[in-house]
């Protein structure tokens, strides 16, 4: 019992975490796909 | 110039792997853009001719001591042969996007994370595969971010540092990402998924996909017994994501009776027989079909070429059936015979 009460309080917090969620660079297409500018640094 | 950019070492542990699988890893690492970096393929002693075939595309090549023989083992080994500030792990059947290393490096410095990982893609074509799929990007935290992550072969990057303060891998579990990621938590590092897919190359076959899942319970019954009595230091979110993955694993033992049960208590209501206990277990498996959808459709996820909002809603079905036959499966192997490793084949 302890078991699934724990399982079903998890998925409620992984869903209220949800709305923060966000990958990294997702937000900023734009400027995340120059990740090439390091590359031009460098060369 | 190049001294401003942290050099990078990836390790990319090999066993049992036939040569064209090693070439086709080769071919994706000579793919992987970043400036600064070096590649290790670490090889079991005996491993001679594939080896070889690294050696003469010109990346550097270890040799592990061949006891124990556990990826965590070569992992150390590499960590101990290489230089680089920041450390990446795949697996030779892991491949990247081009920009992956650039896009995790900026990541640990901008973002700054401790670990990153990439999300995992895998073929789409079979039913089997596109459930495989759903299920590796809900176990890698593509969904949400998990408290306690498992950062593993499908493209993750440390700084350096913290894997030497946490002492590397521990070499006793068959699942040392996740036991990596027990002991990141513990120190509280920062982790994070970058928005970079690593490709995961798999024969879809049903046997495959079992004997991995199969490995990865295993390892989680053992993770559950080695960390249960030291979890104290963590926060109340981890310790929840603790016991519902690892130390309670033994609760899922009782999926097939809590299905058929509730299977009963269906039929009952259908025929009439009117109670409020009746209820329970069928709105508890409601309640586990909903919030997997919902956790699972996440909108990156839909995105996903191949990937229907039908395959979600089928998910959960695939999940009930699919993981008590594992568990068991795992409790039975961890009993007799804890550190086998089945090799998966591609």
């Amino acid at each position: 019992l302890t078991y699934f009460v724990s399982v079903s309080l998890e998925k409620v917090i992984r869903l209220l975490e949800m709305p923060k969620f966000a990958m990294f660079g997702e937000k900023s297409e734009k400027s995340f796909d120059t990740a090439s500018s390091l590359e031009r640094d460098t060369s | 110039l190049v001294r401003k950019v942290k050099s990078l070492s990836i390790l990319l542990p090999v066993w049992k792997e036939t040569p064209a699988n090693v070439r086709d890893s080769i071919e994706a690492m000579k793919g992987l853009r970043y400036p600064n970096k070096e590649i290790l393929f670490i090889f079991e002693p005996e491993e001679r001719d594939e080896a070889k075939i690294v050696r003469e595309a010109g990346f550097k090549v270890i040799f592990t001591d061949g006891e124990p023989r556990l990826k965590a083992h070569a992992l150390n080994m590499g960590l101990a042969a290489s230089k680089g500030e920041i450390i990446a792990i795949y697996d030779v059947d892991t491949f990247p996007e081009p920009d992956q290393a650039m896009k995790a490096i900026r990541a640990i410095e901008e973002g700054g994370y401790d670990v990153v990982s990439g999300y995992p893609l895998s073929s789409t074509e079979t039913l089997l595969q596109r459930m495989r799929t759903i299920d590796l990007l809900d176990w890698c935290s593509s969904t949400t971010i998990r408290s306690l992550p498992a950062p593993s072969g499908y493209g993750s990057y440390f700084r350096r540092e913290v894997l030497e303060e946490i002492g590397g891998w521990d070499e006793d579990t068959v699942t040392e990402d996740a036991d990596l990621g027990i002991k990141l938590g513990l120190k509280n590092y920062k982790f994070g998924v970058i928005n970079s897919p690593v490709y995961g190359e798999s024969s879809g076959g049903f046997k495959n996909i079992l004997f991995q899942r199969v490995r990865w319970i295993k390892g989680s019954f053992q993770i559950g017994r080695k960390w249960k009595s030291k979890t104290k230091g963590m926060s109340y979110r981890k310790r929840i994501e603790f016991y519902s993955t690892y130390q309670g694993l033994y609760g899922s033992l009782f999926m097939p009776v809590q299905l058929l049960v509730t299977l009963y208590c269906i039929y009952l209501l259908v025929i009439g027989v009117r109670s409020f206990y009746l209820w329970i277990l069928p709105l508890s498996l409601l309640f586990d079909y909903v919030t997997t959808v919902l956790i699972t459709t996440r909108r990156q996820l839909v995105k996903i070429d191949g990937l229907s909002l039908r395959d979600h809603l089928f998910y959960p079905i695939y999940k009930w059936l699919f993981y008590p036959l594992a568990v068991w499966m795992g409790f039975i192997q961890w009993k007799r015979r804890p550190m086998y490793w089945y090799r998966t084949r591609r």
